[in-house]
C-alpha cells in the first residue's frame, strides 16, 4: 500500500545532527526573568539519559540502525521497547531543540517504533490488546461498535446527513460521553445542521499510529475519508485533540487522503461563531487555567524546512511558519463572562504533557499518572484555580485520574462543557 | 555482612550494603548490579542494560563511543560513599557525570565501569544573600540556578554553554562565564566544597570544614579544594559546592567594536583590560560572528572586518557607568590616533542584549556553532597569554584553511580574564557526525591546533585525553611526579575516571 512514511535510515540524516547538547531536557528561557521547568515526562520519570528528551531518541535510533546493541537478545529487546515506547511523544523536547533535527522529532520517534514493530519488538502488550480491539470493533476500549452512538440516544435521534458532521472519536463516544453530549448540545443550540457518521465512524487511527503501526490505521483512514467525502459534508467538527491532528493533518500527510470538508476542532468552530457574533455566552463564574493538549498545540506547529538548500543548506530548519492551536481555545475560554483566567507556568509550546499520549496510558500507567499529577499540582499552585480546562477527552481522562489520586480540589473539565454551560443560560 | 575489610575507611556514615546480596551464585555483573540497586534503594536508579549504557557512550565531540557497564543515579553523598567503596572492592572504574556537555569526551568511560549520573542530586541547598554565597548540589543546572538567583537579584558567571549543564561541574573545571573579566573564572568563586574521596571518605574543604554552615571562603585554610578542581572527575566526587554570588548591578552598557586584524584587537583588549572595568571583554573572528559558523570554510567578504568584539560594562551607579563608557571610548580614540584600526561599531540593540542574556538556549544549544556543520563540535579551548594570540591564530588559520583536507572556518574567540593579560583563545570546530571522513578532518585540525597552541605557551582547559597527552609530553617531570603521587594517594586503585589525566 502506498504511503509517505520514511524509514529510519532516511531520518538518520536528521537525528545524526543532534549535538547531544541536552537543551531538550528542560524548558528554559532567558526571559527576563529566566524561567526553567521540566518538560520531558519520560525523562522526569526514569531520569536515565536513555530516556531524556529527543537527545535520548537520537542515541536509540543510532543504536538500532547501526546494531550498536544486540536486538536479538530478549532482555535487550525488552529494554529497547521500554525506552522507545514509554515516551508520551508529546513534543516538549522538540520545542527546545534548535538544530536541523527539530522538525522531524515526532515523526522520527514514531518511525523508530515502527521499526521495532517490524522486528517484533513492539508494540507493547497493552498496545497489542487495544490494536486487536480497534481492528475488531473500531475502538480501543473493547466496546461493541454498535454501541458507539449510545450516548446520542439521550440527546436526539441519529441523523447522518447535514452540513456539518461531528466526528466524536472513541474516547468521547465510550468513556467521556459528557463531552460528546456537550458538543451535541452546543451544535444544536447554535442552530447547526449537524450529523454524525453513525456506524460508519471508525476510530480515527491515532492510537495505532502512535504505536508505530501503519497498515491498520491506513484502513481506518481510507474508510473514514471515503465516507466523509461521499456524504457531502461541508465541515467536520471534532472535540478531540487526537482526532483533530489525524483528520486535519495526518490522513493527507501519510496517505495523501484529502478530505473535501473543512476540518475544525470545536474551539476553532466556536471562535468562528464568536467572530460572527453568533456566540452569545452567559456568565460562568470560575477561576480557571488552561491545559494545552500536545496534539492540538505543538503537534500542529508547521515547520519550514529548506529541503533543497535554496535559502540555507539542504535539510536546514528555518522556522515555525504556522503555530499550533494555542490562542484559539484560549480566546473562546476567555470570552465566557465570569471566567477568571490564570495561565500555568508551562504553557503553549512549553506546555507539560498530560501524560496520556503515545500509548502510555495503556502501556505505562504509572508514568501517565505521575505525569498528570505533576500537571495538576502546577494548577494547584495558582492561587484560587478551581478548574483546569482542556479541549481533549483523553487529557480530561488522565488529568481527572490524577485529581482523584491526589484528592485535588481542581476539577478537570473540557472546554466544550464550559461553553455548553455558558450557552444554556 | 557489612563491608569493612578496607582499613582506609575511617568513617561510618556511608550507607552499609551487603557484599553479595544475591548469594554466592551471582556472577560479577549481576552481583554489582544488585549491590548498586541496594545502595540506591531501587532498581529504577541502576542499569546495566546496553540500551541505557549506550546513551552515555559518546558526546558531541569526535571521541569514539565507549560504553560503561553500569549506570547508577545516587541521591545522597552517603550513597556515593558506598558506590565508591564497592568500586574499590571490585576494582571497577567510576565516571562522574552531570550532563556530559564538556566538549572533551570527559565522561566517556575509557575503561567502562560505573557511570555515576548525578542529576538526581539537584538541590540548591542555600542562597545566602547576606554573605553572598550559594550552596548547590552537582545536578543543579545553569538554568535552574539562573532562575533562582535572578529572582533574588543575584548572578553568577554564566557560560555560553547548555542551560541543562551543571553549575558545579563547570565551576570545578575552571569554567568561564560572563563575569570572568571582573571576578575571574568560576573556580575563583568557589567558597567551599564537600567531597567524597575515591576511597569513600567524605570531607569538607574551606570554611565549612571548620563549621558546617559557614560557606564564606576557602581561605585562609590550605587550598585542599585544589585537589578536586580541574581534575576531570579523577580525584573524587564533589557533592556540594559553595559559590560566591554577586548582586546584579543596576546599570549596564554593551560596547561594541571592530578591528581589521587580531594584532590591533589584542592591543585594544590589553589596554582596556588594565582598568578592570569589563565583566566580559570578548572578540570573535568573522567566521564565528556568522550564525551559524560556515561549514566548510568560506572566504570572508572583502572589506568586512576580520575581528568584532563586545564588552559588557556593569555599574551600580550612573556615574560609575558613565566613567566606564568614557574610558572605553577614550581607549578606542587614543589607539585610533596611533594608527590602530580599532573602532566603535553600531549593532542592533537585540544582538547587544544577547551578550548579557545568559545562560542562553540559543547559544547553549550549539545552534550558533554546529547547526550548519551537522551536530558535531570540538575545540581546543585554552588559557593563553594575550601576546601569543596573534601568532597562534595565524598558525590556526594555516592549519584550518590551508593544510586541512577539507578547509574549515577559523572561527576563533578571544576573551580577557581578570588578573593579568591572558584569556581564552579557542577555535570552534563543527563537523557532520554522520560523515566519518569529515569528522576525521575536523579531529585532525583540532589536534594540530592544540599542539601549536601548547608549544606557544597556551594550555587547553577541560582537556580531552588527546590534549592531556600533548600537555604531559611537554610538562615539567616534577609536576607529573606530583600528579602521580597525589593520584596514588587519593585513588590507590585508580578507579576514578581512569585515563583522563593521561598519567594513570
Ligand atoms: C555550546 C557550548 C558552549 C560552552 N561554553 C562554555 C563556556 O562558555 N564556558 C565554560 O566553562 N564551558 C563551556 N562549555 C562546556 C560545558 O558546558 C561546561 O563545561 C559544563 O559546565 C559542563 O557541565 P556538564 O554538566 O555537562 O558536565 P559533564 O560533562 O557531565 O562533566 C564534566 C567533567 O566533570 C566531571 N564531574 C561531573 N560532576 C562531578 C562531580 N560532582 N565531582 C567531580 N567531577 C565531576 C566529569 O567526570 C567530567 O570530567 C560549553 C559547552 C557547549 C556545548
Ligand atoms: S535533540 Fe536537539 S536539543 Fe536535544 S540534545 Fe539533540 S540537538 Fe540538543
Ligand atoms: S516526546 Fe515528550 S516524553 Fe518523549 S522524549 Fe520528548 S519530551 Fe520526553
Amino acid at each position: 500500500m502506498a504511503d509517505n512514511f520514511k524509514d529510519l535510515k532516511w531520518y538518520s540524516q536528521f537525528f545524526r545532527k543532534c549535538s547531544k547538547c541536552g537543551t531538550c531536557k528542560s524548558a528554559y528561557s532567558y526571559g527576563p526573568p529566566p524561567t526553567n521547568a521540566t518538560i520531558c515526562p519520560q525523562g522526569e520519570y526514569f531520569k536515565l539519559d536513555s530516556y531524556y528528551g529527543s537527545r535520548a531518541k537520537s542515541f536509540l535510533g543510532q543504536a538500532i540502525l547501526e546494531n550498536r546493541v544486540d536486538l536479538t537478545d530478549p532482555a535487550i529487546q525488552e529494554d529497547m521497547q521500554k525506552a522507545v515506547f514509554s515516551c508520551t511523544v508529546c513534543g516538549g523536547c522538540q520545542t527546545q531543540c534548535q538544530l536541523d533535527y527539530k522538525p522531524w522529532i515526532i515523526d522520527y520517534i514514531e518511525e523508530m517504533r515502527h521499526n521495532l514493530v517490524n522486528r517484533g519488538i513492539g508494540p507493547t502488550k497493552a498496545e497489542k490488546i487495544y490494536q486487536e480491539k480497534v481492528i475488531k470493533d473500531h475502538n480501543p476500549y473493547g466496546e461493541t461498535h454498535s454501541s458507539r452512538f449510545n450516548w446520542l440516544k439521550d440527546v436526539r435521534n441519529l441523523k447522518t446527513d447535514g452540513n456539518t458532521v461531528y466526528f466524536a472519536g472513541c474516547t468521547a463516544s465510550y468513556r467521556r460521553t459528557e463531552i460528546a453530549k456537550s458538543t451535541a448540545s452546543v451544535l444544536t443550540k447554535l442552530g447547526e445542521d449537524w450529523a454524525v457518521m453513525g456506524e460508519n465512524e471508525y476510530c480515527c487511527g491515532s492510537p495505532l499510529l502512535r504505536a508505530g503501526l501503519r497498515e491498520e490505521p491506513q484502513k481506518l483512514a481510507e474508510h473514514n475519508v471515503d465516507y466523509l467525502n461521499d456524504h457531502g459534508f461541508k465541515t467536520i467538527v471534532t472535540a478531540c485533540a487526537g482526532c483533530y491532528k489525524v483528520l486535519a493533518k495526518e490522513y493527507e500527510k501519510w496517505w495523501g487522503l484529502k478530505l473535501k470538508a473543512k476540518v475544525l476542532h470545536t474551539s476553532q468552530y466556536l471562535e468562528e461563531k464568536m467572530k460572527k457574533g453568533e456566540l452569545k455566552l452567559s456568565s460562568v463564574p470560575a477561576t480557571v487555567t488552561y491545559h494545552d493538549p500536545c496534539h492540538m498545540g505543538r503537534h500542529m506547529n508547521h515547520y519550514e524546512v529548506d529541503m533543497e538548500g535554496k535559502k540555507q543548506w539542504k535539510g536546514s530548519y528555518i522556522q515555525i511558519d504556522k503555530p499550533g492551536l494555542y490562542e484559539t481555545p484560549r480566546n473562546v475560554l476567555k470570552a465566557i463572562p465570569g471566567i477568571q483566567f490564570k495561565e500555568m507556568y508551562r504553557n503553549r509550546d512549553n506546555s507539560f504533557c498530560c501524560g496520556a499520549g503515545g500509548g502510555i496510558k495503556a502501556s505505562y500507567p504509572d508514568v501517565a499518572l505521575e505525569t498528570a499529577k505533576t500537571r495538576i499540582k502546577e494548577a494547584e499552585g495558582l492561587d484560587g484555580v478551581q478548574k483546569m480546562v482542556t479541549p481533549c477527552p483523553f487529557c480530561v481522562t488522565n488529568l481527572g485520574d490524577a485529581t482523584k489520586a491526589l484528592g485535588s480540589k481542581v476539577e478537570v473539565v473540557d472546554l466544550i462543557q464550559l461553553v455548553d454551560q455558558a450557552l444554556k443560560k | 555482612m557489612v563491608l569493612s575489610d578496607d582499613n582506609r575507611i575511617r568513617q561510618s556514615n556511608f550507607k552499609p550494603y551487603l557484599i553479595n546480596p544475591g548469594g554466592i551464585f551471582l556472577d560479577k555483573k549481576e552481583r554489582i548490579y544488585k549491590t548498586l540497586s541496594q545502595i540506591v534503594g531501587d532498581e529504577k536508579w541502576v542499569s546495566n542494560s546496553p540500551v541505557d549504557c549506550w546513551a552515555y557512550s559518546y558526546d558531541m565531540t569526535y571521541k569514539r563511543p565507549q560504553m560503561p557497564n553500569y549506570v547508577v543515579l545516587p541521591k545522597t553523598p552517603e550513597e556515593i560513599q558506598s558506590i565508591l567503596r564497592l568500586a574499590n572492592a571490585e576494582k571497577i572504574p567510576v565516571v562522574p557525570f552531570t550532563a556530559g556537555t564538556n566538549i572533551g569526551g570527559l565522561c566517556v568511560p575509557e575503561q567502562g565501569g560505573i557511570l555515576m549520573d548525578l542529576k538526581r542530586m539537584d538541590e540548591i541547598l542555600e542562597i545566602n544573600e547576606e554573605v553572598r554565597f550559594a550552596v548547590i548540589e552537582p545536578g543543579v543546572s545553569q538554568a535552574q540556578f539562573a532562575q533562582e538567583l535572578f529572582k533574588r537579584g543575584y548572578r553568577f558567571g554564566w557560560p555560553v554553554g547548555p542551560p541543562s549543564a551543571s553549575v558545579l561541574a563547570c565551576a570545578i573545571h575552571h569554567g568561564i562565564g560572563g563575569m570572568s573579566g571582573r571576578y575571574g573564572l568560576n573556580s575563583n568563586h568557589i567558597t567551599g566544597m564537600e567531597v567524597v574521596r575515591p576511597t569513600g571518605e567524605i570531607l569538607m574543604c574551606g570554611s565549612p570544614a571548620i563549621r558546617r554552615d559557614s560557606w564564606q571562603s576557602c581561605m585562609p585554610l590550605p587550598r585542599f579544594d585544589g585537589l578536586f578542581t580541574g581534575t576531570l572527575g579523577t580525584t573524587g566526587v564533589v557533592t556540594k559546592l559553595g559559590v560566591f554570588i554577586p548582586p546584579v548591578p543596576d546599570y549596564v552598557h554593551i560596547g561594541t567594536f571592530a578591528a581589521e586584524n587580531l594584532t590591533d584587537m589584542e592591543k585594544f583588549m590589553r589596554t582596556f583590560s588594565k582598568y578592570e572595568y569589563a565583566d566580559d571583554l570578548t572578540a570573535i573572528s568573522w567566521w564565528l560572528s556568522q550564525v551559524p559558523i560556515p561549514y566548510p570554510y568560506v572566504e570572508k567578504p572583502k572589506g568586512a572586518p576580520e575581528w568584532t568584539g563586545y564588552t559588557v560594562l556593569y555599574a551600580f551607579t550612573e556615574k560609575e557607568l558613565e566613567n566606564k563608557i568614557d574610558v572605553f571610548n577614550k581607549v578606542i580614540k587614543d589607539l585610533g590616533k596611533q594608527g590602530n584600526t580599532i573602532k566603535s561599531t553600531d549593532v542592533p540593540e537585540e544582538s547587544k542584549r544577547g551578550r548579557t542574556q545568559l545562560p542562553s538556549q540559543i547559544v547553549g544549544s550549539t545552534k550558533n556553532y554546529c547547526k550548519m556543520g551537522g551536530g558535531g563540535i570540538a575545540w581546543p579551548g585554552t588559557f593563553t597569554p594575550s601576546n601569543r594570540w596573534v601568532a597562534v591564530y595565524n598558525l590556526w588559520k594555516e592549519i584550518y584553511t590551508k593544510k586541512a583536507k577539507i578547509p574549515l572556518s577559523p572561527s576563533t574567540r578571544v576573551t580577557m580574564y581578570r588578573g593579568c593579560h591572558y584569556g581564552m583563545l579557542r577555535i570552534m570546530t563543527p563537523f557532520p557526525r554522520d560523515r566519518p571522513e569529515e569528522e576525521a578532518n575536523a579531529a585532525w585540525c583540532v589536534r594540530e591546533a592544540a599542539k601549536v597552541l601548547i608549544d606557544a605557551g597556551g594550555i587547553p582547559y577541560k582537556p580531552p585525553t588527546d590534549f592531556a597527552r600533548e600537555i604531559n609530553k611537554r610538562a615539567d617531570p616534577g609536576w607529573i611526579d606530583l600528579i602521580c603521587d597525589i593520584k596514588d594517594m587519593l585513588d590507590p586503585n585508580g578507579i576514578m575516571n581512569p585515563g583522563k589525566w593521561g598519567v594513570r
